[in-house]
């Protein structure tokens, strides 16, 4: 009898980059602010965690968010880490790249972790701030 | 009692005597038409007693006043958008806003916006079922969270650093705005 190979795990640093796919609708960015409800998780995610994907996993960024419905939140992982979140690469059968964030129990934290993203809701999203909304 | 007599050379016309004669409106051509004295008894029905003629005058269709529309401010409106998620809006699980949460956001916005010294800057549903409205109310920002019976007010600094979290009840929506005076 065979069994399959474990995925490898990747470890997450401060040098990391992670992303959240979140709906366009409702609207959640003013004056390019994003508000903290995105990152206000009380009916959590996958394995009780914030789900992202760590970007330097993602082979093709369009495989794993549709651009025309969601919006792609960036937030490097220093910053969850910071605030004493733990950023676990949480494989999937079908998403190699998804990654976990846990310990999201404060609405402070969700504040911070929102004053620190950047939404990207154009095709462009390998740049910097300025791509952002 | 018959007491004026008018003609269509007489720009001194009132058009209460077209419309109450129902002349002004033709969709035919210009044509002929009766036009006599008329009554300003009110007392009495129009009557017209025909004595001479005249070429049918068009007068502009009476307007009604305009209609004066109130509209929702932008949160408002988005506040009752959310009647149309449904459970799993966000694709992670959330739970859909439900109608006291929306019913006491669009109060609680109400009165804050009534204020006109604060801001909402955004509406966003949590994804309990509740709603966060965001206030800017320099210092400082605050964070509603509004649920069926009750809502929660967070307080936050320049630094994102929450200062005081406060849960009030529902009757207390109608007075929010002091409570950033």
């Amino acid at each position: 009898m065979t069994t399959q190979a474990e995925p490898e795990i990747h470890t997450i640093t401060d040098e990391d980059t992670l992303h959240r796919r979140v709906k366009r609708i409702p609207n959640f960015i003013t004056n390019g602010r994003i508000t903290s409800a995105v990152f206000k998780i009380s009916k959590l995610d996958l394995d009780n965690a914030l789900s992202v994907n760590l970007e330097r996993l993602v082979d093709d960024i369009y495989t794993t968010f549709d651009i025309d419905t969601h919006a792609l939140v960036k937030i490097k992982a220093a910053v969850p880490i910071s605030l004493g979140c733990e950023c676990k690469h949480t494989p999937l059968p079908d998403n190699y790249a998804h990654s976990s964030i846990y310990n999201i129990t404060t609405r402070q934290q969700a504040r911070q972790l929102a004053a620190s993203a950047i939404a990207f809701t154009s095709l462009d999203i390998s740049g910097g701030p300025s791509s952002g909304t | 009692m018959i007491d004026t007599t008018y003609s269509s050379s007489n720009t001194d016309c009132p058009p209460n005597l077209l419309l109450d004669g129902a002349l002004g409106y033709s969709s035919l051509s210009p044509k002929r038409i009766s036009i006599g004295r008329y009554s300003t008894d009110i007392r009495q029905a129009p009557i017209i007693d025909v004595f001479d003629t005249a070429e049918m005058v068009v007068l502009p269709r009476y307007s009604l006043p305009e209609t004066i529309q109130i509209r929702d401010s932008e949160s408002i409106e988005a506040v009752k958008s959310f009647r149309t998620l449904e459970d799993d809006w966000n694709g992670y699980g959330a739970t859909k806003p439900s109608e006291a949460a929306i019913l006491n956001s669009i109060r609680l916005i109400r009165n804050i916006e009534n204020s006109a010294r604060f801001k909402v800057d955004i509406c966003y549903p949590l994804d309990n079922g509740g709603i966060q409205i965001d206030i800017s109310a320099p210092p400082f920002d605050y964070e509603l969270e509004v649920f069926d019976d009750s809502f929660e007010l967070l307080k936050f600094n320049q630094s994102n650093s929450l200062i005081d979290t406060v849960t009030l009840p529902l009757d207390t929506i109608d007075y929010i705005a002091e409570y950033f005076q």
